[in-house]
C-alpha cells in the first residue's frame, strides 16, 4: 500500500485487534465485490470459503443497461454503467451522422442521413446492412432481440391515415432484402404510434399517439395486425401536463410508462385477460431504464436501485433528478451525471456484453466518488 | 442555524454530541428522529467509541445531504440551466472548488488502516450514511483490484480456510480465467 501520509484529521483512531474480514457482513461484502472487475472478482474467490461463496453468487448476475451518448455529436462516444459509476469514451467512427432508432442486446439500429438503415454493435464493431430499408417516413422502430439471434427480426412501422392502416416493414438479419407490407387496422380505426414498440412474448406492441385506447399488436410470424381496443388509463383527468408515454417489457408483460416531470412518472400494466391498464404502485424490485428510442428493464442488478426508473440526460428536466424511486415517490440524484453538463445527443441505454467494462483497457474518468 | 443536539450511546456506553442536522445524514438516524423517539440518547449498540467520533466528524462534514448529493448555492434555481450550454460559469467555479475541497477532505478522512476501514464500513452500513458507505467500500475494493489472493489475504490479515487440494483446484480455475479473459 506504501502510504506515507501523516496528516490525520480529527482524532486518530486507535483499534487494537484485528478484525475479522473473511467473516465480513455479506451485504457489505456485496458491496465490495459489485465495483471490481471479473479479472479481480475471480482471485478474490481463491481468499477464503465465505469470499467464494459470495463472489460466486455475484458474478453470474444480471448487468446493469449502460447508456450510450455523444457528448458533442462528432463520433466520440461515452458509456455510463450506471452500476459502477465509471465512464467509458469510445472513438466510434460509425455512429457519426448517424442517428440511433432502437437498441437491443447489444445492438443498435442506425440510419445514416441518406436514411439507409443500418444494425451495428458498438462493442464488437460488427455491423449488418439491411438492404432496401429506407428509414424515412417510419414512425418507430423495435428489435425483436439482437441480430445474431437465429428469430431476429427488425420491425418499422409507420401510419397511414388515408387507408386507415399502417405501413410496416420487417427484416429478418441474414435475408437479402426487406419486406414492406401494408396492413388495414381493426376497425377501420386511425391509429398512429407514439412511442418506441416493445417486443413481448412474440409480439409486437404499439401504443397509439393520441389515446392510451388503442395498442397495436403485431404478430411476425404470422404477419397478422390488429389494434386491441384497451381500457384506458386515468391519466388524462390527473394530469393536464403533457406526458411522455414510453413502452417497456418488464418479466414477461408491457408496462407503460408516462413521464411528466416534475409530477411522479406513472406506471401502467397491460392486462391482457381484461383487456386494461392496471396502474402498478410497485415494480416489485424491478428497475426500468427509459430512453426515447429504447426501454428495457432488469432486475437484481448490483449497486442498481431497485423498484426505481432510470431516466436518460433526455428525459431528464431537474438537475439532479435522473432516478425515480416508487418506494419513496421521489426523484432521486444520481452521482456520477455531475460533470456532465453538455447537451447529450443519442442517447440510449443499451445492455453491454458480458463483463463488458473489460472491453476497455482503463476507463477515462472514475467517478466512483461520492460528491 | 443553530440545531437540536442529539446524542448518541456508542456499544460501550460512551454518550457522544451531534447536531440533529449532521445526525440526518444517517437514515437510519434520520427515521429516528423523524419517528419522535427522542426522548434522550439514542443507543447504537453496533457501533463502538472507537469508531463513532469518525461517523460523527462524516456527518458533520456531510450533514443534512446524506453525502449522496452536492449542495446546491443558490438553492435549485439553476434547474434549467443544464439544458442550456451557456450555464453559469462562475457557479461552475466555485462549485469546482467546492468539489476540489472536499475530496481533499475525503482524502485525508480516509487515511486509516484496515481495521477502522473495517468498523466504519459496518458502521456506515448499519447507520445507512450512503455517502459515507460508497467512500469505505470503493476504498476496500482499491485494496484488492490488481492483486492476487495472497495479497488480498496479507491486506486484509485473512487465512485460507481451503484444503491443499481446493487450493490447487482454484489456481486451475484462476488460470482458465486469465486465459478467457485476456483480451489483447
Amino acid at each position: 500500500m506504501g502510504r506515507k501520509r501523516t496528516r490525520k484529521t480529527g482524532k486518530p483512531v486507535r483499534v487494537g485487534e484485528l478484525r475479522p474480514w473473511s467473516e465480513l457482513l455479506t451485504e457489505v461484502l456485496e458491496l465490495i465485490v459489485s465495483r471490481l472487475c471479473l479479472e479481480d472478482i475471480v482471485r478474490l474467490s481463491c481468499v477464503c470459503k465465505k469470499w467464494q461463496h459470495v463472489a460466486r453468487s455475484l458474478y453470474v448476475v444480471n448487468q446493469s443497461p449502460w447508456l450510450l451518448f455523444s457528448p458533442y455529436g462528432d463520433g466520440k462516444f461515452k458509456f455510463l454503467d450506471p452500476s459502477q459509476g465509471k465512464l467509458y469514451s469510445d472513438q466510434i467512427p460509425e455512429l457519426k451522422n448517424k442517428y440511433i432508432l432502437c437498441s437491443k442486446d447489444g445492438w443498435v439500429l442506425l440510419s445514416d442521413l441518406l436514411c439507409r438503415a443500418i444494425l451495428f454493435n458498438p462493442f464488437t464493431k460488427s455491423r449488418i446492412n439491411i438492404p432496401g430499408y429506407h428509414a424515412s417516413g417510419v414512425d418507430y422502430f423495435a428489435l425483436s432481440c439482437g441480430p445474431t439471434s437465429p428469430d431476429s427480426v427488425v420491425f418499422g412501422i409507420e401510419s397511414n391515415d388515408a387507408y386507415r392502416g399502417v405501413t410496416i416493414t420487417m427484416f429478418y438479419p441474414g435475408d437479402a432484402k426487406c419486406r414492406t407490407d401494408r396492413y388495414q387496422n381493426t376497425d377501420r380505426a386511425l391509429f398512429s404510434c407514439g412511442a418506441s414498440p416493445v417486443f413481448c412474448n412474440g409480439l409486437f406492441y404499439c401504443l397509439s399517439r393520441f389515446s392510451d385506447k388503442l395498442v397495436g399488436v403485431f404478430d411476425p410470424q404470422k404477419h397478422t395486425w390488429s389494434i386491441l381496443p384497451v381500457s384506458p388509463t386515468n391519466l388524462l383527468l390527473r394530469s393536464h401536463q403533457h406526458r411522455v408515454m414510453h413502452l417497456v417489457e418488464c418479466k414477461g408483460e408491457v408496462l407503460l410508462v408516462s413521464v411528466s416531470y416534475p409530477d411522479k412518472p406513472f406506471i401502467f400494466k397491460l392486462d391482457l385477460s381484461q383487456m386494461k391498464w392496471v396502474e402498478l404502485e410497485s415494480l416489485n424490485g424491478a428497475t426500468v431504464f427509459i430512453s426515447a428510442y429504447s426501454s428495457l428493464s432488469v432486475t437484481d442488478v448490483p449497486r442498481i436501485s431497485r423498484n426505481s426508473i432510470y431516466f436518460s440526460k433526455m428525459h431528464c428536466y431537474g438537475k439532479f433528478s435522473h432516478v425515480y424511486s416508487l418506494d419513496d415517490c421521489k426523484y432521486h440524484p444520481f452521482n456520477q451525471w455531475h460533470d456532465m453538463k453538455v447537451i447529450l445527443k443519442a442517447t440510449v441505454w443499451i445492455e453491454p456484453p458480458k463483463m463488458g467494462h473489460l472491453l476497455f483497457e482503463k476507463p477515462l474518468y472514475m467517478l466512483c466518488m461520492s460528491l | 442555524m443553530s440545531s437540536t443536539k442529539i446524542f448518541l450511546k456508542s456499544s460501550d456506553d460512551k454518550t457522544f454530541e451531534i447536531d440533529e442536522t449532521a445526525a440526518r445524514a444517517s437514515e437510519t438516524l434520520k427515521n429516528i428522529i423523524d419517528g419522535g423517539c427522542l426522548d434522550g440518547v439514542i443507543p447504537l449498540p453496533n457501533v463502538s467509541s472507537n469508531i463513532l467520533p469518525k461517523v460523527i466528524e462524516y456527518c458533520k462534514k456531510h450533514g443534512g445531504d446524506n453525502g449522496s448529493s452536492k449542495k446546491i448555492a443558490n438553492g435549485g434555481v439553476d434547474k434549467d440551466k443544464e439544458i442550456l450550454p451557456d450555464y453559469d460559469e462562475e457557479e461552475d467555479k466555485r462549485e469546482k472548488v467546492r468539489v476540489d475541497e472536499l475530496k481533499k477532505w475525503e482524502e485525508e478522512y480516509m487515511d486509516f488502516d484496515q481495521q477502522v476501514l473495517y468498523d466504519l464500513m459496518l458502521a456506515a452500513n448499519y447507520l445507512h450514511i450512503k455517502g459515507l458507505l460508497d467512500l469505505t467500500v470503493e476504498k476496500a475494493a482499491s485494496m484488492i483490484r490488481g492483486r492476487t489472493p495472497d495479497q488480498i489475504r496479507e491486506n486484509f490479515n485473512i487465512n485460507s480456510d481451503f484444503t491443499p487440494e481446493e487450493e490447487e483446484e482454484m489456481i486451475l480455475i484462476e488460470d482458465e480465467w486469465d486465459d478467457e479473459w485476456a483480451f489483447d
